[in-house]
């Protein structure tokens, strides 16, 4: 999963206006289903997996599945099936736990040694023979190396060395301890392992043609923005798999998925947010419908650098003016909860109260005391019907303190250069936007983006606060989960306190999964196909 | 006839290098980067930076515009910004696609296009041009995306005649899917043809030579197959020419709605990740062949009209 602020949903191709191709399309879809529905027929039944092959959908096509290199979400939940992951997340369960898989024993001797142990006998593909720990040493240490320039060395940030004491054995090495060394590194691509030999004649790195894998499906075919054909590995030992090839088809549109879904082109499939009410209540006949809580955090921004918001008691007032509560209904439809911070439930760090609520009085109040009448300001959003929804109801709240909003719709592309000083002046115009990012599961991802350092890049609040510096860094060194825990909550009240941010939410996410098909999704709505079960 | 070949393939030429520089231009006229969707948002601003320099995007554009026609010029159209995948490839590995989607819609517009507008024509007035003229208004008048929608809703989700998503393998699987895109993308051209060759019938027959074949007692069917047709459909097969350009425009929705792959799609997704390698070769390479099918179109048309290929010829 890309830390990339997500897309999730649509974009359009038009940077000023409301309409687009993909919005239309899908209030198009919506409304013929609802046509057909009222001729009282109801949605043909979910064809079941046949022939042991598994149909589902890739948000995208893939890009790029080298460990360090790699690109998106896509990119990741193929590498989940390619390679054997050292820890792998439990599915089915409600809370992250993350266990040993092409590791056979992780032991924590102290806050910088981490001995580990290879599961004997994991087969590379080709001629690369077994997996070893000095495979382990390589994999980690080149994500590691600052030369190599992957974009995932903060992964292994305090990778120290590692000690191969062994053909299977090693220990890691860390400068400092490492939290998410055990929630975001070695359960995630990052803790991939694989032989020097097949990276070297790749040429140091490679793309979409992966010279080597061992997990428990490889590449059979792949017809780029067409399909992607994997099949079973007979050598992969670790756990069973149930189907022999898993077919996936890169729609980028979740509209068209659903559309795929029913018509029994898929087997399994990640619905859009505006459909899971009705997914929800009806179900094509013979398929499972299942919701999730994503570790995707939705919340708005407030630029601290713009004259208009350079006040803080008028950002102070935009967060009364804001009744959290009645944005999620509009944009998620019932399908998400308030949420009190940047961190999803089921992760140390979530946060559980707001310091600033909805209170319309209190909002006057601050601005007739910062003097501030008749504020116009800009609110930034994307393409999607969830951020013209959310942003809808925010224009009419903050209207009602006599504050008015002017929606600016921008295709993703233009979006997601607002505010970064590289490219361009923009951000110094940008007042309000509408912001979510993806993360993986530790708290560290959803804070590690309102440092100092990176303000003009990804901190488009532009927030800076040494003591949210000092806990982001001191955080990730912390073992104490206890400590952690109230750590993450003081940066996410230290975040609100500055006014610079509104949090919305949790974005929801819902699947549907055919007849005889056991999904295996972990709590946040990832699937993990290799686990998926015929029953 | 060599003489005009050369001045349209020059005209071609020149048609490309505007439309390429022209897209140079606006790609980087609006905000957006391709070096952070290749990198994510983890790469440091040095890699940023480095990348960056590396894809050539640090110079000023019309260098760009010049480096990108001198690598043309030795057949290189670059790498996809964010996989480092040929472009050529990428775009060689789409366009079959969307050729068997536009040779399809081609087949579902022209066929009754052209018999509904001679029927049409022939039957001037009559109660079937009446019906023909409502169902040619009808099917233009409704939006393409529209019909591909309803057709996927009726014909693959509530029938399950038709799959919905995909272009399938092997031969018969990849008809079986291009069914309904063909149809969605083609139908509002049935009408659009039909009234176009009855406008252009309706002329011809009033003209002189095809009174003159019906005072030798020429029988109507040929009249209108050999004297009429044969000079009525010139303006149809411009018409078409033109069609299938637009038809690469509208492959885009199609391709999204059907989940099938194509350059329409490549092109689309290339423009939101601001992926300029794959944006400017998608348009060299329909560009290029828009071009040759109006050029076709125009030979076709002095091969059918003598007074054209006269013309063509001094």
């Amino acid at each position: 999963m890309t830390k990339r602020p997500t897309t999730t949903g649509t974009s359009g191709t038009s940077p000023t206006h409301g309409f687009t191709r993909r919005g239309f399309l899908g209030a198009g879809l919506t409304a013929g289903a609802m046509g057909l529905s009222l001729g009282g027929r109801p949605v043909l039944a979910q064809a079941s997996a046949a022939g042991g092959t598994l149909r589902a959908r890739l948000y995208a096509d893939i890009s790029n599945l080298d460990p360090a290199y790699w690109t998106s979400a896509s990119d990741a939940l193929v590498m989940e099936a390619l390679y054997a992951f050292s820890m792998q997340f439990e599915t089915g369960t409600g809370a992250f736990e993350a266990k040993p898989l092409a590791l056979k024993s992780v032991t924590v001797r102290d806050d910088t040694h981490i001995d580990f142990e290879l599961n004997p006998g994991i087969r590379y593909s080709g001629d690369y023979g077994e997996m070893t720990a000095e495979d382990a040493r390589f994999s980690w240490e080149r994500i590691a190396d600052p030369a190599n320039d992957s974009p995932y060395a903060a992964d292994w940030a305090q990778l120290d060395h590692v000690d191969v004491t062994g053909s299977h054995t090693g220990t890691i090495v860390l400068k400092q301890p490492f939290a998410p060394l055990f929630t975001s590194t070695l359960p995630a691509t990052s803790g991939i392992i694989l032989p020097r030999a097949a990276i070297e004649a790749a040429g140091g790195r490679f793309t979409t043609t992966p010279p080597v894998t061992s997990g428990p499906y490889r590449i059979r075919d792949w017809q780029p923005r067409t399909r992607l054909v994997l099949e079973r590995n007979p050598d992969f030992t670790l756990f069973d798999v149930d189907f022999e090839i898993i077919e996936l088809l890169p729609i980028e549109d979740p509209k068209t998925a659903e559309l795929g879904f029913e018509a029994g082109d898929l087997d399994h499939a990640q619905i859009s947010i505006s459909s899971i009410p009705r997914y929800a209540a009806t179900p094509p006949r013979g398929a499972t419908f299942d919701e999730f809580t994503a570790l995707n955090y939705y919340w708005m921004g407030m630029n601290e650098a713009n004259e208009s918001l350079a006040d803080q008691r008028v950002r102070r007032a935009i967060q009364h003016g804001i009744s959290r509560e009645a944005v999620v209904e509009a944009a998620y439809l019932g399908a998400a909860q308030p949420a009190a911070g940047i961190i999803a439930p089921g992760l140390v760090g979530n946060r559980t109260e707001n310091s600033f609520n909805y209170d319309p009085e209190a909002a006057r109040a601050l601005l007739a005391e910062a003097g501030v009448t008749g504020l116009q300001v800009s609110l930034a959003i994307q393409q999607t019907a969830e951020d013209l929804a959310a942003a809808q109801i925010i224009q009419a709240m903050l209207a009602d303190i006599d504050i008015t909003v002017r929606i600016d719709q921008h295709e993703s592309g233009s979006f997601w250069s607002l505010g970064i000083e590289a490219d361009g002046d923009s951000w110094k115009d940008l007042q309000l936007f509408l912001f979510s990012f993806a993360m993986q599961p530790d708290p560290s991802w959803a804070t590690m983006w309102f440092t100092t350092d990176q303000v003009g890049v990804w901190n488009w609040q532009r927030f800076s606060n040494a003591e949210f510096d000092r806990l982001n860094a001191d955080a990730v060194v912390e073992m104490d989960p206890a400590k952690r825990q109230d750590m993450y909550v003081r940066m996410q009240e230290l975040l609100e306190d500055s006014g610079d941010v509104v949090y919305l939410t949790y974005e929801p996410v819902g699947t549907l999964t055919g007849a005889g098909i056991s999904a295996a999704m972990r709590p946040d709505g990832w699937p993990i196909l290799s686990r998926f079960k015929r029953v | 006839m060599f003489g005009y070949i050369v001045r349209r393939a020059t005209l071609a030429i020149v048609v490309i290098l505007t439309v390429i520089a022209a897209m140079f231009v606006m790609m980087h006229a609006v905000p957006g980067d391709p070096v952070r969707a290749a990198l994510g948002p983890r790469a440091s601003e040095a890699m940023v930076e480095a990348y960056r320099v590396n894809l050539g995007l640090d110079q000023p554009v019309w260098v760009q515009i010049l480096r990108y026609f001198g690598a043309v010029l030795r057949g290189d159209l670059g790498q996809d910004a964010i996989s480092g995948t040929p472009v050529l490839r990428v775009i060689l590995s789409q366009l079959p696609d969307t050729l068997y989607l536009i040779a399809g819609a081609m087949l579902v517009a022209v066929v009754p296009g052209i018999h509904l507008g001679v029927v049409s024509a022939t039957h001037r007035g009559g109660l079937f041009d009446r019906i023909g003229s409502v169902l040619s208004v009808s099917v233009m008048a409704v939006p393409s995306f529209v019909i591909a929608i309803y057709l996927l809703l009726i014909f693959s989700i509530r029938l399950g005649w038709f799959p919905a998503i995909g272009a399938g393998e092997g031969l018969v699987d990849k008809l079986h899917r291009l069914v309904l895109p063909s149809i969605a993308l083609g139908l509002a051209w049935i009408g659009y043809l039909a009234r176009i060759l009855r406008a252009s019938m309706l002329e011809v027959m009033a003209e002189n030579h095809v009174r003159t074949a019906r005072a030798f007692g020429i029988s109507q069917r040929r009249i209108m197959y050999d004297y009429v047709l044969r000079i009525a459909i010139l303006p149809t097969i411009t018409v078409l020419g033109m069609g299938i350009g637009q038809m690469i425009s509208g492959a885009v929705f199609a391709e999204i709605v059907f989940g099938r792959p194509g350059v329409g799609k490549l092109v689309y997704d290339a423009i939101a990740n601001r992926n300029y390698p794959i944006v400017t070769g998608t348009v060299l390479l329909t560009t290029g062949f828009f071009v040759l099918v109006s050029l076709a179109a125009d030979l076709l048309i002095a091969f059918l009209d003598p007074r054209v290929r006269n013309v063509i010829s001094r």
